[in-house]
């Protein structure tokens, strides 16, 4: 024995562990001897059973409570395979009832990813269904009807893009401590507010422990935790606005974007061509979903904030604000266009062959004259023209509560001399002020750009959800208007640009005109989007042009002029001209919203 | 020769780690024979190969000496607290949680490891304090040395095996001869510092301590696991079920039965026979310890294997104490049962380490 050893803690240690041992002992003994009977009868086989009760998930509304994705109760044929007594026979009356194949029931046994004695589903059921399979339910022992929430969408593919999709959690996923809570087969939100509302949405699942006996019918409940369901998303979304837009940009591929310029709510935003998200809910339907993948045009993607475009004219708000706060012109300095412009060996083109003679600012922007602006350009260093672009928000995502979204692109002389190697031509900037060239954006941004015109500086930060509450009605998220910065420019500059605008809709030659309505002063810009350079096909008619040559349409504009409300953006994919093929579609939405008997107003929240 | 080797041998505590570990690679084979998941198919094989590698790690321990391995305490502490970190960088995910280091075709979780650097740098420190720990600032050094693991453990988050380093500290400390006073001061403090660790947990810890005071409240999830251990133990009764012959475990109501529940799988094939017996072994493997412990040669002796038994006895009770249901479900291996490769060696490791200190001893 050496010094730290005394007989007083060598006792202590002894008579410790002495203790750690008896008491493990004792339980042994009363939960082996004394209570064995107890657990051994309920270890008989398979006595005790899970049963599942899942969350009903939240309701997504529209800014006046009309229900975008509801969550409806569903009945499912359902059984335990490890319970069925004959396999076989039991499969085959089944299929019989449902008129199902017994191969189809036996492959769901395959592809149910579950725990062991944890029901498969085999079909969702119909009434008809359901009144005979009721009927049968005693001949076959191991199936039951299990009743689940499901989520449906009542419109369809109304705002597809926006709510989401839903889909199987992954088993990657399902390891994540994020998802504590989810089990095999749940579903979660995939895209839009589906997945970045996730956790409001879902709710939290319940279940229930109970005893059965040997043929399995209920004896009792040991234990259970009733499930609750996920909280309600009030969207900015007026469903009205929606099928209105949705209604005038029709079957073409493209996009329809309307805000309230005073808040940066977003009232309606269509992507086309769209999908139904019903079809994802339902996973024992996979045909449609094969149907919809096959086709063209990539209907998944949210072409609002996930594809990018080169801006076309449109970005000749940009370099007149460039132009006038670098003070390299007077508005009323007449710059002559005769049609072409060289510069070097190079020859520019406007859109008007015959060019437009000599034009002052104003008329420029109205006639949307490309030499008038090439010669602005010529004045200005590309990085000056990019700091204006990126100040009214191009080439950054604008920070919308949607996954996925894509930051666009700006160049800037470093990136040239990093990327390609070679400096920065005087021809690329010419270019740039035309929104052609280096230059991409998304149409969230330009809706963005434009709602910057209307209020003048103002950048209100784009919104889609108005509030959330729990299912009882109490509101645990309100968002309010957020201003996040000025793009601080002269008065003088803003009013330039906005009578520019103003003119283009509402002047002689205006660019625009197609989105002119009596009553309201609409402004706006219209832009073409050069797809690929335009000698190739120039001479020929649009219908003559393969589609994916075929130019973008684009317009953005804002109304009333003189105090603004509601800012606009329509984009035709592959859809020709701006003032052709997008203004009207923006003038037949506008109109509507506008008509004084039946005032859609973005004010009224009967929330 | 023979004679000079096995001088002072004690051959009843190396026969009960042996017997424990023969056991444990039944009790493998038994909970995971028929399984249908690959992963499990060959754990009893691989958990032979480990105990080969276990015995060679203690026969090498057994044949050195524990001064030298003192010596070693601070680079193989710091070799451990550099393991952590990597696993928080590299490490294999698991339901959460990082643990895992894949090195060729074996998880190694250095955690385990850390334990025994833990005690090492613990019997070094507390050792050449000795005579010097009246006063609550000399307690600075030792309590640093079980912080840093600690955290890093922590953070995995591996909230078993972090509070297993706790018990450890205070019975080295105590062993050590530092007031009881203090001892009483550091309890109270943990105590008081633990509503404030509760917000650091994740949810689903949090989830798992609540369910310890209300099982039925989680049928589906925690409590489920610990309802369904109970039943399985229960229903063992008195005689068992048989080998091979538990039905709770081979219908898959218990998850995670060859590592964290082994022993809920030896309550029902064995009985309350088969459990009692366990807990004999576990008893004379303990008392030996002890033994070693206040006889050894020189008090660093006694502080490495007062060490090892407190580690032992915390694992042991903590693991059996959940499957019976008066502990919260922590996920610590069950010393020599559980399946895992890194437990097992850590503990034959420490084995020899007893042998090696009774060998030196001057008694016996």
């Amino acid at each position: 024995m050496n010094e730290l050893i005394t007989p007083k803690k060598a006792r202590f240690m002894f008579c410790f562990i002495l203790t750690a041992f008896s008491i493990l002992l004792l339980f042994l003994f009363f939960l082996q001897v004394v209570c064995g009977g107890k657990y051994s009868e309920l270890a008989s086989y398979n006595s005790i059973r899970r049963i599942p009760l899942k969350a009903k998930r939240g309701l997504i509304c529209d800014r006046r409570g009309e229900i975008m994705a509801d969550s409806i109760p569903a009945v499912y044929a359902a059984f335990i395979p490890e319970e069925l007594k004959d396999k076989k026979d039991t499969l085959a009356l089944l299929g019989r009832l449902l008129s199902l194949k017994e191969e189809e029931i036996a492959k769901q046994i395959n592809l149910a990813k579950r725990h062991f004695f944890e029901p498969v589903k085999v079909k969702e059921l119909d009434n008809r269904d359901l009144a005979v399979l009721s009927e049968h339910l005693l001949e076959l022992p191991g199936v039951f009807i299990e009743e689940e929430p499901k989520r449906f969408y009542p419109a369809g593919d109304l705002a597809a893009h926006l709510l989401g999709y839903l889909g199987e959690i992954g088993e990657k996923e399902l390891k994540n401590s994020d998802y504590f809570g989810y089990r095999l087969s749940d579903l979660i939100g995939r895209t839009g507010i589906e997945k970045s509302l996730e956790k409001y949405l879902k709710g939290k699942d319940g279940g229930k422990q109970v005893m059965v006996d040997a043929r399995g019918r209920f004896v009792k409940t040991l234990g259970s935790k009733l499930p609750y369901p996920g909280n309600r998303v009030y969207l900015t979304i007026d469903k009205k606005i929606q099928e209105i837009a949705e209604e005038a940009l029709g079957e073409k591929a493209g996009i329809v974007i309307v805000s309230d310029t005073r808040t940066g709510e977003i009232l309606a935003m269509v992507s086309h061509p769209a999908f139904d998200p019903n079809v994802f809910v339902n996973p024992l339907r996979p045909k449609d979903l094969a149907r919809l993948y096959r086709q063209s045009k990539s209907p998944f993607l949210n072409r609002t904030i996930q594809c990018v475009y080169p801006p076309g004219s449109i970005f000749k708000i940009i370099t007149t604000a460039a132009a006038l706060e670098k003070k390299l012109i007077s508005s009323r300095k007449e710059l002559n266009c005769s049609g072409t412009y060289k510069v070097g060996r190079k020859i520019f083109r406007c859109w008007k062959e015959q060019g437009h003679g000599p034009v002052s600012l104003l008329p420029a922007i109205e006639q949307s004259c490309n030499i008038y602006f090439y010669q602005l350009a010529e004045k200005m260093d590309v990085d000056d023209l990019c700091f204006y672009g990126r100040d009214f928000g191009l080439g950054q995502p604008t920070g919308i509560n949607l996954p996925y979204e894509q930051k666009g692109f700006l160049p800037s002389r470093r990136w040239k001399k990093e990327k390609h190697n070679d400096k920065w031509y005087k021809g690329e900037t010419l270019n740039l002020s035309i929104g052609q060239g280096y230059i991409s954006v998304t149409p969230i941004q330009i809706l963005n750009l434009i709602s910057i015109v209307a209020n003048e500086g103002v950048v209100y930060q784009p919104q889609l959800i108005k509030k959330i509450s729990t299912p009882e009605g109490k509101v645990i998220k309100t968002s309010k208007a957020k201003r996040i910065r000025t793009v601080s420019l002269q008065p003088q500059t803003w009013r330039l640009i906005k009578e520019g605008l103003r003119q283009v809709v509402n002047g002689k030659k205006g660019t625009g005109i197609l989105a002119r309505l009596d009553n309201i002063h609409v402004a706006g810009k219209t832009g073409t989007a050069q797809v690929i350079k335009k000698k190739i096909y120039e001479d020929r008619q649009k219908e003559n042009i393969p589609y994916r040559f075929r130019n973008h349409a684009w317009f953005a504009g804002f109304a009333p002029f003189s105090d603004p409300e509601v800012a606009i953006v329509v984009f035709v994919e592959h859809g020709g001209q701006g003032g052709v093929d997008a203004a009207p579609i923006a003038g037949k939405i506008l109109e509507q919203l506008f008509t004084p008997l039946e005032k859609v107003s973005p004010e009224g929240d009967h929330v | 020769m023979f004679k000079k080797t096995f001088k002072n041998f004690n051959w009843l505590l190396f026969s009960a780690a042996l017997i424990l570990s023969l056991i444990g690679i039944l009790l493998i084979y038994s909970s995971t024979h028929g399984t249908i998941f690959s992963h499990q198919a060959n754990l009893a094989f691989k958990q032979m190969l480990w105990l080969v590698v276990g015995f060679t790690a203690l026969a090498a321990a057994y044949r050195s000496d524990y001064h030298v391995l003192i010596s070693l305490a601070y680079p193989f502490y710091l070799i451990t607290s550099l393991l952590l970190i990597l696993v928080l960088l590299f490490g294999q995910t698991s339901w959460g949680a990082q643990r895992w280091l894949q090195i060729g075709g074996f998880a190694l979780q250095p955690s385990e490891f850390c334990k025994i650097s833990l005690i090492l740098v613990l019997a070094y420190q507390l050792e050449r304090q000795k005579g010097n720990l009246f006063r609550i600032n000399s307690l600075a050094l030792p309590t640093m040395a079980l912080l840093l693991p600690m955290l890093l453990i922590f953070k995995q988050p591996d909230l078993g095996t972090a509070a297993v380093l706790f018990p450890i500290y205070l019975g080295m400390l105590y062993l050590a001869g530092v007031r009881s006073r203090h001892l009483v001061w550091i309890i109270t403090s943990v105590l008081l510092l633990l509503p404030i660790f509760w917000f650091f947990l994740k949810d689903y810890q949090q989830a798992r301590l609540l369910v310890f005071l209300k099982p039925n409240s989680d049928p589906l999830g925690t409590g489920y696991s610990i309802i369904q251990s109970k039943i399985a133990i229960g229903s063992g009764g008195l005689l068992g079920q048989g080998w091979l012959a538990g039905t709770q475990t081979h219908l898959h109501f218990l998850p995670e039965h060859h590592t964290d529940f082994i022993f809920s799988v030896l309550g029902e094939e064995w009985g309350f026979l088969g459990t009692s017996l366990i807990l004999g072994l576990y008893a004379v493997l303990i008392v030996q310890g002890l033994k070693i412990c206040f006889n050894a040669r020189d008090s660093l002796g006694s502080l490495l294997a007062g060490g090892i038994v407190v580690f032992f006895i915390t694992q042991i009770f903590i693991n059996v104490g959940v499957t019976v249901g008066i502990m919260p479900a922590t996920g610590i291996p069950l010393p020599f049962l559980s399946y895992g490769g890194s437990s097992l060696l850590a503990s034959l490791f420490c084995i020899g380490i007893l042998l090696n200190i009774q060998s030196k001893a001057f008694l016996f």
